[in-house]
């Protein structure tokens, strides 16, 4: 009895940690943000100096985002980019890309379930068709072979569901780890989790690693452009807001 | 059993390509890829650094619409500057786009680039996509163009964005940023210090 709920605590203790540690909303993703295919808002830069081509997200927590903000930068420059420096220097480039698309491949099931309950059709069939052919035919995923025969990659997540059914854009948010989002986009973080099959299919263990892996591997995939982002620029804290916001518009 | 494994596969086969009704430009198009082929071949012909720069630099000048790029990104702060500040800010920032690019621009080879389709987006602008082989990159990069039509036949560079992060919003968001508590003279200075960061 109390071995099980020690496990469970356990359990607890180390989904959080996994779900904290996510890539795809990690810091890294100031540059990582998902949008949906083939729906983007375009602006217009007109002749007028000042007009809104984008979406600027109010931020009336800015006291809070800016210390978490630090913190998440701390924890870059302390473990996020010496740990992917490392991983640069031992992994070769082609077997990170490798690795990178393996990663991808296993996003493919909850993009299948967000596809499915935004209606598109397309890009629920997209993602069954791409999840087949590249764990089958591309060598678990280590190859897109499903791109070179039509069916591109995509990426979607449950706040776009969310912006269907009349949710609005919330403030922007900064949360530790997970990085920038909105409060929508938390709400839609959560409800990820518990939509994504792998939650179900993998135990606690395997998802630490499987999310740990897909932390170092993006922060990889957009090593110098989260570099400029984070270190090279008057206010990282803008930068990042603006980087974000630019992708959340592509949500529409 | 059968008939649903069927369904499936039937279901699988049905993915459909990608179909594009906007309305697409063959003109920008034509300059997005001549533009970038001749980029391309400066970079490639092996000259040296200074040849290179200053071949690259008289491109940019001539397909890239640095004036009002120039104003964009300056954002409100625009309006209260000297004739002086500007020209002086504006051959910074050249400068400034130039050296930061191209060491990356180097990594391409021509047959890497590939433009795929444009769009109108009303008001003489076009939108003009590609993909991109950057090797450090494990997908192909979207890239966009945003060109504008300058009377006759004629386009110019107004944006580029790479996986839907426009250069010139970001570009804007820091520096206007920056010039909240900071002056002119002090982005410039920044803007020529930058030029040679070195990234690792």
């Amino acid at each position: 009895m109390i071995i099980n709920k020690i496990k469970f605590l356990h359990y607890i203790v180390v989904v959080t940690l996994v779900y904290i540690l996510a890539p795809d909303n990690a810091m890294a993703a100031a540059v990582n943000v998902e949008g949906n295919k083939g729906e983007t808002k375009d602006y217009i830069l007109s002749e007028g100096e000042d007009g809104v081509y984008f979406m600027e997200l109010k931020d009336p927590n800015a006291g809070f985002n800016t210390i978490m903000f630090k913190f998440n930068k701390r924890l870059d420059k302390v473990v996020i980019k010496p740990v992917t420096k490392v991983y640069r220097t031992v992994v070769p480039k082609y077997l990170a890309k490798r690795l990178f698309f393996v990663l991808r491949n296993l996003q493919e099931p909850l993009y299948f379930v967000n596809s499915t309950l935004q209606l598109n059709f397309h890009n629920s069939l997209t993602s069954v068709w791409r999840f087949a052919i590249n764990s089958t035919v591309g060598i678990l995923g280590a190859y897109d072979v499903a791109a070179r025969l039509g069916a591109p990659p995509y990426n979607t997540n449950f706040e776009v569901f969310m912006d269907k059914i009349g949710f609005e854009v919330g403030d922007y948010l900064v949360l530790p780890i997970i990085g920038p989002t909105n409060t929508r986009g938390a709400v839609a973080y959560v409800a990820d989790i518990f939509l994504n099959p792998l939650t179900y299919l993998f135990n606690s263990d395997q998802f630490l690693i499987y999310k740990g892996s897909q932390t170092i591997v993006s922060r990889n995939e957009y090593f110098e452009e989260i570099n400029e982002v984070l270190y090279n620029n008057e206010n990282s804290y803008n930068l990042t807001k603006s980087v974000y916001e630019q992708k959340l518009v592509r949500l529409k | 059993m059968k008939k649903i494994a069927l369904l499936w596969i039937a279901l699988i086969f049905m993915v459909p390509l990608s179909t594009f009704a906007d309305k697409s430009s063959p003109d920008a198009e034509k300059f997005v890829q001549q533009v970038s082929t001749k980029a391309l071949s400066i970079v490639g012909a092996g000259e040296s650094e200074e040849a290179m720069l200053s071949k690259l630099e008289s491109l940019f000048e001539s397909s890239v619409d640095i004036d009002w790029i120039a104003k964009f990104v300056l954002g409100q702060y625009y309006k209260g500057l000297t004739e002086a500040d500007i020209s002086h800010f504006k051959k910074s920032y050249r400068e400034y786009l130039l050296k930061k690019y191209i060491p990356r621009f180097k990594n391409f080879t021509a047959n890497e680039f590939k433009v795929t389709s444009s769009r109108s987006l009303g008001e003489g602008y076009y939108v003009v996509s590609s993909k991109v082989n950057d090797p450090e990159k494990s997908q192909l990069l979207n890239v966009e163009y945003r060109v504008k039509v300058m009377g006759g036949n004629s386009f110019q560079i107004r944006d580029i964005s790479v996986e839907g992060i426009s250069l010139i919003l970001t570009q804007r968001s820091d520096f206007t940023n920056f010039l909240h508590n900071g002056s002119i003279t002090d982005l410039i200075k920044k803007l020529d210090d930058r030029s040679f960061v070195i990234k690792q």
